[in-house]
């Protein structure tokens, strides 16, 4: 109701439809004068515009009247209340004032008025025909606030969205363009209501900035990196000359024991360089001595000290390799991460089956859940949705299963260092602790439940309540035909004694009597009889 | 302006830029960031199943991710250029929470050998998120050697979370600072030299009113620091502390000396959010309320159960139920650690002195009040307290008694090194150090108006204190703060702004927080319509801490 009544004034943005809008509000205002133009006060006559006038009259002029013997002893009293609440009033008038109530008191503008001035003057600025219309006994638009729109809680037009708030909930100032939209940069301030104040862009934006250093990253890696990756080619190239050297039928083991041999063979590789140009190790900047030798790298063909070289035993290879620093990171090292780190592990494949089996039992949990309550929601229940459901029930068994099959696998499978260990751990650790946590909260499938009968509590409950009065309406009839059966026991009784003292007229009467009552017992064990098959 | 969403929205990022399994890779100062924001068992959801720290010798994962969170210091880049020489996992993510230098950029790169970084960004999170509106840099001290001399590596420390919480909640601020204090002035500079240098970082949207970043100096208020504290939240760090959200005890009831050890975060603990800014009295019925609520739960679960349908419905309640009457008994047992401490301490008494020393005109009284407590039977932690919020009182009024009282500590068994600290104090924050006045100004009106306050009868003796940040934000908010005493640090945009109303302050307390200011803060959020505050400390201080501050000074200024 209150917010069909709020959307009256719906913002109108042509000047046309705004005034047929207030015409039609007037109209409707004087037709109601004119009925209750004729209404007076009852009893001192004075004549009044409308009920509602009256109405505050009475209480005002007359309501006193009746009961002033009575408050008379009050009245220094109520005197003193008064005063007391008027007191307090005008304390929190004064903490309102410190604390809410003045947020207009800046916020000025270049002419130097400040607060409710200068909102006044940007009025005549900014538009305002999409205000919404006045109507009398306006509730403010804010959806929390219930207030009437009076001299007292008053009724400002929020001058954004144009709908009509209390004073409390449109202290809000914000910057507008003349055409009544938000512009921080040469708006004029003016008064809002606080949605407006907090919808303006990027005043809820609580994502923190970010800034991508990537592309600077880059500029200084991409020639690094393309001169890396040259060198790592011809390393490569060099390397595999290498290794044909000693696998190519000319060259026999023998040949790579005589080390000369060898040395020429190597050198055709690359080109070695003259003892005599180096005097200090590149790699530890000593200088070489008769323990500290020259070694040549025999990828780069760099001289070395013999500490700093590099011995890599290859497979086929007679012999260690020679190796300085800077090929081992940029040849050996790189061959060895890039291949390490694209290896799929055993149980890294193991942990993505863990989460798509996860990914499947939380929709399978879902399905189950949502047909489960469609089931239970008093449809009859039909051989396919019973069937669906157990499916559903049975899928989701078996995910749990597999995944704590899974989750074994896991843990068993063999981790190589620590780290690995930890992390397997972790895994298997938060997978259990998923599959307790979802399993605890499986609802089972009613057992009685069976097709061709709606399963709710409320039938259950039907037919409980139906046996119950089968079963009192038998009490009842039993009842019955135990007095009946007395009266019969009676009436035997009397005929007996009538036929003793030999009063035969009485007999028969009697007789006759005793006819109805054995059609009646008869009729109620039938009855009960048949209540009985009822029950069965 | 809020922290804990802002530091939320960083970290979804970083889950959905790398969203398949990984490892986290932190330093020191991360992972005090990281668990204050986020929990263990929210990085597993995440695939996160390893945590390490860069310092640490680790072991080689070479098929595993790898998503970094470190601050940009020499230290890191050292340690970082040697991983990457040898790279230990399979991709490298790397968040930054500060600016990072082009040199730092360029030796990554030199480092970088086999192209293992496949990301570097900056995410703005340099500091510790306390609650949604307080934040604090983690520094427990910043003079070198002496009161207006910052210690490098705090300053820059500083500097770097100004900046970073700044950017993390895109404000563009003007500056004002304490006039009177050389630290916020250098700091100004700095912080609004690197707004500029930086303008491409700084580039928002520009708001109605510029956002202004409050730099105030904790020598103009050293009294909040040493007041006992009457609400939980600043109850706990006055008592306790709070570490980073962690609060450890030792349990006096159950005689083991084994300390607990209880994490309190309010966006985990919907109980300690609501009642972390009430006060003593209204916690323990808040509590009371709780237990019962827990025990009409369980009395209705053990007398059900007769069915398995009563059994089912336990089990799926079950969770639930374990997770609340853990939190209760967590409540329970710190209100009751709580309450045996204030028992000790004669925490009332102690309490009633303060605020009447004070809130209240100065009486010659105090001084017995003081003696008598400080030859009783409290911690000397405590008598410090005490005599050193007399000094600050009395110092003008009776400097005779002052140092009178330093004797008397002495003779009370509190040991000759502690008592320098309260020259100390009166050298750093004294009266002619101070700006403005933390003391209810004694003139007639003022007189008058406590004579007023005294027939109105005060609310609660013991929480009648109101910080000094408090009469600083309500003057800044209705315009009334002045330019003598904080002044803005460019001529230029005092023109612009001094006539608006302000909707988005920032303070920064450089020398530390406290709970109390901070509850104050989130007051003002909740009253004032349309203003936004965030506060932010070098630290969050309690007594403890503070003194200890005052010591450390003591020892190194000249």
């Amino acid at each position: 109701m209150q917010n069909g009544k709020r959307r009256i004034g719906v913002r109108i943005s042509s000047n046309l439809s705004n005034h047929s809008g207030t015409n039609l509000s007037t109209s409707a205002q004087s037709d109601s004068s004119n009925i209750v133009k004729a209404t007076e006060c009852p009893i001192c006559g004075l004549e009044l515009p409308n009920l509602s006038a009256l109405n505050d009259h009475l209480d005002v002029t007359h309501f006193n009247d009746n009961e002033k013997i009575h408050k008379r002893q009050d009245s220094i009293n109520s005197w003193l209340t008064r005063t007391l609440n008027g007191a307090s009033a005008l304390q929190m008038k004064a903490a309102q004032r410190l604390w809410r109530m003045e947020p207009y008191e800046q916020n000025g503008d270049s002419s130097g008025a400040v607060g409710l001035e200068a909102t006044k003057l940007t009025d005549s600025l900014v538009v305002k025909n999409h205000w919404q219309p006045e109507v009398p006994d306006m509730v403010c638009h804010d959806p929390m606030c219930d207030k009437l729109l009076n001299f007292i809680n008053g009724h400002i037009h929020c001058r954004k969205c144009g709908y009509i708030f209390c004073n409390f909930h449109s202290m809000y100032q914000i910057k507008l363009s003349i055409h009544a939209t938000y512009d921080s940069e040469n708006g004029f301030w003016c008064r809002v209501c606080r949605e407006c104040y907090e919808g303006r862009p990027g005043y809820n934006d609580s994502n923190g900035l970010i800034r991508s250093r990537f592309q600077t990253f880059e500029t200084f890696r991409k020639p690094l990196a393309d001169k890396r990756r040259i060198e790592f080619l011809r390393l490569s190239k060099r390397m595999k000359k290498l290794e044909e050297l000693w696998t190519s039928e000319n060259v026999s083991m023998l040949d790579a024991l005589l080390l000369n041999k060898a040395k020429r063979l190597e050198q055709s590789i690359v080109h070695w360089q003259d003892d005599s140009v180096v005097q200090i190790c590149p790699e530890c900047n000593n200088s070489f001595t008769l323990t500290r030798r020259r070694r040549h790298c025999r990828l780069c063909g760099r001289v070395i000290c013999r500490f700093c070289v590099l011995e890599i035993s290859l497979p086929q290879h007679p012999q260690p390799l020679l190796i300085c620093m800077s090929c081992n990171q940029n040849y050996f090292r790189n061959v060895l991460y890039q291949t390490e780190r694209s290896k799929s592990l055993g149980y890294i494949r193991h942990i993505e089956h863990l989460q798509v089996f996860r990914q499947a039992m939380v929709n399978y949990y879902r399905l189950y859940e949502d047909s489960l309550s469609e089931l239970l929601s008093g449809e009859i229940i039909t051989e396919a949705t019973l069937k669906i459901v157990k499916d559903r029930r049975k899928k989701f068994l078996e995910l749990c299963v597999k995944y704590d099959g899974t989750m074994k696998k896991i843990a068993n499978h063999p981790s190589s260092n620590d780290a690995e260990e930890q992390f397997k751990q972790n895994v298997v650790n938060e997978a259990k602790r998923y599959l307790q946590e979802t399993i605890l909260r499986l609802q089972a499938i009613p057992y009685h439940l069976q097709v061709g009968q709606a399963w709710t509590s409320e039938s259950e409950r039907e037919l409980e309540k139906k046996k119950e009065q089968v079963e009192k309406k038998q009490e009842e009839l039993m009842q019955t035909r135990i007095v009946l059966e007395e009266q019969v026991f009676l009436v035997e009784n009397m005929i007996e004694d009538a036929k003793a003292k030999r009063k035969f007229s009485e007999v028969e009467t009697l007789l006759s009597s005793l006819a109805p009552l054995h059609e009646e017992i008869h009729s109620i064990t039938e009855k009960i009889h048949d209540l009985d098959l009822f029950d069965i | 302006m809020d922290l804990v969403s802002a530091s939320q929205s960083y970290f979804k990022r970083i889950f959905q830029e790398v969203s398949d399994l990984k490892i986290l890779l932190l330093e020191e100062d991360t992972t005090k960031i990281v668990s204050s924001c986020i929990t263990q068992s929210n990085l597993l959801e995440q695939q996160i199943y390893l945590t390490v720290l860069l310092g640490n010798k680790r072991e080689k994962l070479r098929h595993l991710k790898c998503v970094a969170f470190l601050r940009p210091t020499p230290t890191t880049l050292r340690l970082l250029c040697e991983e990457l020489r040898d790279p230990k996992y399979a991709e490298y993510h790397l968040y930054f929470t500060n600016v990072i230098p082009k040199s730092f950029l360029e030796r990554l790169a030199e480092s970088d050998d086999f192209e293992a970084v496949k990301s570097i960004q900056e995410f703005f999170l340099d500091y510790l998120v306390v609650n949604n509106d307080l934040a604090s840099f983690n520094i427990p001290h910043i003079i070198e050697d002496s009161p207006d001399n910052w210690q490098d590596g705090a300053f820059h420390r500083t500097h770097q979370g100004i900046i970073s919480l700044l950017l993390s909640l895109k404000k563009k601020p003007v500056i004002r600072y304490d006039n009177n204090s050389l630290l916020c002035l250098k700091l100004a500079e700095e912080v609004s030299y690197t707004i500029q240098h930086e303008s491409q970082l700084f580039n928002f949207r520009k708001p109605d009113t510029a956002p202004i970043l409050l730099l105030l100096d904790r020598k103009n208020d050293p009294i909040t620091p040493l007041l006992t504290q009457w609400t939980y939240q600043a109850m706990v760090h006055e008592l306790f502390g709070i570490d980073n959200g962690r609060v450890s005890f030792s349990n006096s009831t159950s005689d083991n000396e084994k300390s607990t050890e209880i994490v309190l975060n309010p966006t985990l603990d919907p109980f300690y959010k609501e009642t972390r800014f009430d006060n003593f009295g209204d916690l323990g019925v808040k509590i009371k309320d709780y237990v019962s609520h827990l025990q009409t739960k369980s009395t209705k679960k053990a007398s059900e159960i007769e069915s398995i349908a009563d059994m089912k419905q336990f089990l799926e309640a079950y969770p639930e139920y374990r997770r609340l009457s853990g939190n209760v008994s967590k409540h329970v047992s710190l209100v009751s650690e709580i309450s045996q401490v204030v028992q000790r301490e004669n925490l009332l008494e102690v309490g009633e002195v303060e605020q009447s020393l004070v809130c209240n005109e100065p009486q010659s009284t105090d001084f017995n009040d003081i003696q008598r407590l400080l030859f009783s039977n409290i911690s000397e932690n405590t008598k410090l307290r005490l005599a050193a919020l007399y000094s600050l009182r009395f110092e003008r009024i009776d400097p005779a008694k002052v140092s009178a009282l330093q004797q008397m500590l002495i003779a009370g068994g509190v040991n000759p090194l502690k008592v320098s600290v309260i020259p100390t104090l009166l050298h750093v924050a004294g009266y002619s150090f101070r700006q403005g006045d933390v003391f209810p100004p004694s003139n007639l009106f003022s007189r008058a108006r406590s004579g007023l306050k005294g027939l109105r009868g005060v609310e609660n003796v013991y929480i009648q204190h109101n910080p000094f940040l408090k009469s600083i934000l309500l003057d800044l908010i209705q315009g009334r703060l002045k330019e003598t005493t904080h002044p803005f640090l460019n001529s230029e945009t005092r023109a612009q702004t001094s006539n608006e109303k302000p909707q988005d302050i920032i303070v920064v307390i450089v020398g530390g927080a406290t709970y109390e200011e901070a509850h104050f803060v989130s007051e003002f959020n909740a009253t004032q319509p349309g203003v936004r505050i965030i506060l932010a400390g070098t630290t969050i201080l309690n007594s403890t801490a503070y003194i200890d501050d005052i010591m450390y000074m003591s020892t190194r200024i000249k």
